[in-house]
């Protein structure tokens, strides 16, 4: 959560380069589409493929550090559980084919490429949707988001929303910091029991709600004044348009995205990694 | 001489209604964040849902959490992670039934079992067939619910058992700390600022 805090005050990184100066729209597809790919195939190395793609991309656009801290702390402990519990012999209901044993205090347990195959390539799925929707995120500002979102015909009501929960939330992290503060000096310790530190966490956030109630009337009245509700025509501080850029990387897309049908159909579905088909996988 | 007392809002309840619904995600998002530094032993990230229903009704309190999930998805969590919004929708139309039921009194018994039934075991059959359906199931990256899973996993051989264990055994703590928590607060939340009747 931590990390989401500090990625979501950060909101966009700001520098002169081809991915920040993408569409909000393409780079939104690009998000769905790889997304959307990683989930058709059932293959560990092709996702790690559209990582590696993804990080070069965000290398470039100066956004790599909060992306691969994010997978890191997501992604990677979740390989580390699932592997050991879904290859070896613990149960898992597809294991069928052995690929080696590993020696645990003296006694060889076999490795089942069903197991393994599942426990890596879901977590990588995620990777890959993470570290997409964190490009599009990190490098799209939010005049351009609002833009964005008003070209793809969202209602305006839903876009405010949108907008004002990623400005709510460092308003109100930095806020529950303060009450936090402030109740660490009037004594509120952390190294409780279990119900204690349920009563801390209600220490913290009824203060916290009681206020943030408080300036939704007056958000709702400076929103009233200046005529959110109005049946009038809204205008944009940024207006969103395609360059050639835009029409080169969609072009891209759509190649890759043939390659791929190709692949899917005359390789399978695993064409790299070569994994069985197991249920839901 | 006795007089009513109206409190008179300046503004009309759907502009509110909008105002509300990110502050209920915020709130969604903070709650998580304030749970890690006191280091609490729930997820927190839900009881502004149920908190935003008693306060709005349910159409506020499932759109606050689905937007709290849309945000998350659209950052920290990955795209998959959008359909865990239905999951707070799931969560608001418990509460909003709980509420219409009048079972949000926690000095009853009644409120605890139903809590503890509808949170404890009816959600997480929801979350199971979500985290299967569109995460492949298995075990989570929290080390007692991981050895929970593993442990019914391998005396059973069901993956589907364990993974309904697995996630009723982190919801059953998490979910009515989180109503209580919600029943609590809306205890002290001034009239003027409850839109639901």
């Amino acid at each position: 959560m931590s990390v989401g805090v500090s990625l979501l005050k950060k909101t966009t990184i700001e520098a002169e380069t081809f991915v920040q100066r993408l569409d909000g729209r393409v780079k939104f597809l690009y998000f769905l589409w790889a997304t959307i790919i990683v989930y058709i195939f059932f293959d560990p190395l092709l996702n790690l493929i559209f990582l590696a793609v993804t990080m070069a991309l965000a290398v470039y656009a100066k956004c790599w550090k909060p992306i691969a801290l994010t997978i890191l702390i997501i992604v990677v402990p979740w390989i580390l559980f699932a592997v050991p519990i879904l290859a070896l012999p613990l149960g898992f209901p597809w294991n069928k084919t052995i690929i080696g044993y590993i020696n645990i205090l003296g006694k060889d347990y076999p490795v089942y490429l069903e197991g393994l195959g599942w426990g890596v390539t879901w977590p990588l799925r995620i990777a890959v949707a993470i570290s997409t929707a964190l490009l599009f995120f990190l490098t799209t500002n939010q005049a351009k988001l609002v833009a964005t979102m008003f070209k793809m015909k969202f209602p305006f009501k839903l876009i405010y929303m949108v907008i004002a929960t990623f400005q709510f939330i460092p308003l109100l992290a930095s806020e529950a910091n303060t009450i936090m503060q402030a109740q660490i000096a009037r004594g509120l310790r952390t190294d409780v029991g279990f119900v204690q530190k349920i009563k801390n966490y209600l220490a913290v956030v009824i203060p916290l709600t009681l206020s943030a109630l408080n300036k939704v009337q007056i958000r709702a009245i400076a929103l009233e004044s200046r005529g959110f509700s109005a049946p009038v025509k809204k205008t944009l501080l940024y207006e969103a348009s395609f360059t050639k850029l835009d029409y080169a990387f969609l072009m891209t897309m759509l190649l890759v995205t043939v390659f791929l049908a190709w692949v899917y159909v005359y390789i399978g579905f695993s064409p790299l990694a070569h994994l069985p088909w197991i249920w839901s996988g | 001489m006795s007089q009513e007392i109206r409190e008179v809002s300046p503004t009309g309840k759907a502009i509110i209604a909008v105002v509300l619904i990110p502050t209920i995600a915020a709130l969604n998002y903070v709650g998580g964040v304030i749970v890690e530094a006191l280091k609490a032993p729930i997820w927190g990230d839900t009881w502004a849902t149920i908190l935003g229903t008693f306060i709005g009704g349910f159409w506020v309190g499932a759109a606050g959490g689905f937007l709290y999930n849309i945000i998350m998805a659209l950052t920290v969590w990955g795209l998959p992670s959008w359909v865990w919004g239905f999951a707070n929708v799931a969560i608001a139309a418990i509460a909003w039934f709980m509420m219409k039921m009048g079972w949000t009194d926690l000095k009853k018994p009644m409120t605890w079992i139903m809590m503890i039934v509808l949170y404890g075991l009816v959600y997480p059959a929801f979350t199971t067939a979500i985290s299967i359906g569109i995460f492949g199931g298995g075990p989570l990256w929290k080390p007692l619910a991981a050895a929970v899973y593993t442990a019914t996993l391998s005396s059973t051989g069901n993956f589907f058992l364990a993974n309904y264990v697995q996630n009723a055994f982190t919801e059953i703590i998490d979910k009515p700390i989180s109503f209580i928590i919600s029943v609590i607060i809306a205890q002290r939340i001034p009239k003027r600022f409850v839109l639901a009747k």
